[in-house]
């Protein structure tokens, strides 16, 4: 047990300096405080502990323990009223740590205070004398032990956990930020947790690391083939509409071979998306950004699809579906989607324009069941 | 700064995750000791001779608490090795097998997590060596952490179960929530 002394110049609390304390026959209910006792410790009444006996003088005695320090404020537990209260000692109020002055702020949650008033002082005497009320320094001994508490049953894990949340919040939120919707893949394959992910999706997680833009749009249709040119792959395609259009075959289509114009065949195949719109008359970009914006499929497998740039004028305009219908410069008309990045306020029917296109390009292709 | 920010998303995934993990190992391990403890403990009860495990060995009794869905082993004491794996004997406090006031403590976000469901009524069944004894619920309160009076010695048989308070809470919880119970089955 380590014995502190408190020195306190304005009577926040007060006391003797003396080192040794007896408990003595007397008790609390002889301890009659003055109405100034009162009034400077209310918090006091009723948690006297006893009287004691210090270098020949009685003092009442009061246990209080130190809740918490706040500045120079000092909130302690009486558990004899099981009441709180907060002290403010003067900025030049010291405690004596085994003879060493220090600040109350430098008390600890925990430590047990031993207050002591000095019976003389701030007792009424049995002739119902008021006495005292000096101003001088006054001395609070103070006493560390151990203090009687419930368990602390707290696990730190759970806090642990919540952090570690926290980061893979912080985390995924930052990279969705960069990567927009490739990003929950991309979170999981930098973990680890993706390992058994096929191996395309992996090179897809490497390739989105790129900047640029992401073409996740696939379109499964049935189609009568009017035309095949085998070596560009391009087939010419009719749909149930009546919509003439013609779409490249990817690498991916190993059945190409086989298709034969007025088959009947079930395609899944990427968009004609638009996925960069410039004035006409804008400056050319240079390759680089070519490269930032050369769209990326969805499908495991595929690389990059065709881009190109195109100078064309909108011929309509269906803002809701961001499709529009071009006319390029060798009158060809097609039919594109606008990426959804595509700021629609700064294109309108009859703008020249030009357009980086990705090609229509078919991923999959199978002959329909005749019926 | 691009590779900055990277460096940062990557960094703050990568250790997100590696809490996440120790976490939950740290909750895995803990839950399946406390299940050992208590199959070990049945199986003794049962008088099948056991080789007990180093971990289990220091079970005093099993706390079952139903109308909560609480199966609790408890353990020799309040150390936080004991309360990673169960609930603990508060020292100082009545044994669970003797008589007065017997205080257990636990945490609150894991195997006492069940009290907060726990209503004044409600039984707690006690299983130690040398018996099985009903308690039932009689007060429910919150105290400070330094209002000891909760483990006074009592002249009857109850049971003190306490935890920290509030129940969801990041950190060390300013309370205490005290589960009374009186024994009103077994000796």
């Amino acid at each position: 047990m380590k014995t502190l002394r408190l020195l306190i110049l304005a009577a926040l609390f007060a006391g003797a300096n003396a080192s040794a304390q007896e408990m003595t026959a007397l008790s609390c209910n002889d301890f009659r405080p003055t109405n100034e006792a009162i009034e400077r410790f209310p918090d006091l009444t009723g948690a006297c502990e006893g009287i004691v006996e210090r270098n020949g003088e009685l003092y009442a005695l009061f246990k209080a323990v130190v809740r918490r320090v706040w500045g120079n404020s000092v909130t302690l537990y009486l558990p004899a009223t099981k009441k709180t209260f907060t002290a403010t000692p003067e900025s030049s109020a010291r405690v004596l740590i085994d003879g060493r002055k220090t600040r109350p702020r430098d008390l600890a949650r925990g430590q047990e205070i031993r207050i002591y008033l000095a019976v003389s002082e701030f007792s009424k005497p049995d002739i119902q004398e008021v006495a005292f009320v000096t101003e001088e320094d006054v001395v609070v001994e103070v006493t560390i032990e151990e203090v009687e508490a419930l368990p602390t049953t707290a696990s730190p894990w759970p806090a642990v956990a919540a952090g570690g949340l926290l980061l893979l919040g912080v985390g995924y939120m930052m990279r969705r930020r960069r990567l927009g919707a490739a990003a929950p893949l991309v979170a999981l394959a930098s973990i680890g947790l993706l390992a058994a992910a096929p191996a395309d999706a992996d090179n897809h997680a490497r390739e989105v690391q790129i900047p640029g833009k992401v073409v996740t749009s696939t379109v499964v249709s049935m189609a009568i083939v009017e035309a095949v040119d085998r070596e560009t792959r391009e087939l010419k395609l009719i749909d149930a509409n009546g919509k003439r259009y013609t779409v490249k075959a990817s690498d991916l289509v190993r059945n190409f071979d086989q298709i034969e114009p007025r088959d009947r065949i079930v395609m899944e195949y990427l968009e004609s998306v638009a996925v960069f719109v410039v004035p006409s008359d804008a400056p050319e970009l240079p390759d680089a950004a070519a490269i930032e914006v050369a769209p990326l499929g969805d499908k495991p497998g595929i690389k990059a699809a065709d881009t190109f740039m195109v100078k064309a004028t909108i011929e309509s305009l269906n803002v809701s579906d961001r499709i529009a219908i071009i006319r390029g410069e060798n009158g060809q008309v097609r039919t594109v989607k606008l990426a959804d990045d595509v700021p629609l306020d700064m294109v309108e029917v009859g703008d020249e324009v030009r357009l980086r296109v990705t090609q229509a390009l078919a991923v999959n292709v199978r002959k329909a069941d005749k019926s | 700064m691009n590779k900055i920010a990277v460096f940062i998303e990557n960094s703050a995934l990568v250790l997100g995750a590696a809490l996440v993990l120790l976490a939950g190992l740290v909750w895995a391990d803990g839950t399946a000791k406390s299940r050992a403890a208590i199959a070990e403990f049945e199986r003794h009860e049962a008088g099948q001779q056991v080789a007990v495990a180093p971990d289990t060995q220091s079970t005093l009794a099993v706390l079952r608490i139903e109308s909560a869905g609480m199966e609790v082993a408890v353990f020799e004491s309040t150390s936080s090795a004991d309360l990673k794996k169960g609930a603990g004997h508060v020292a100082g406090s009545a044994r669970p097998g003797g008589s007065g006031n017997i205080a257990i403590a636990g945490h609150r976000d894991t195997f006492f997590r069940g009290l907060k469901d726990v209503k004044v009524g409600a039984e707690i069944e006690m299983s130690t060596p040398e018996g099985s004894r009903i308690f039932r619920v009689s007060s429910l309160k919150i105290v400070d952490p330094l209002d000891v009076s909760v483990l006074d010695p009592t002249e009857d048989t109850v049971l003190t179960l306490i935890t920290c308070y509030p129940f969801y809470y990041v950190g060390p919880a300013p309370d205490r929530y005290i589960v009374r119970a009186d024994l009103v089955q077994g000796a």
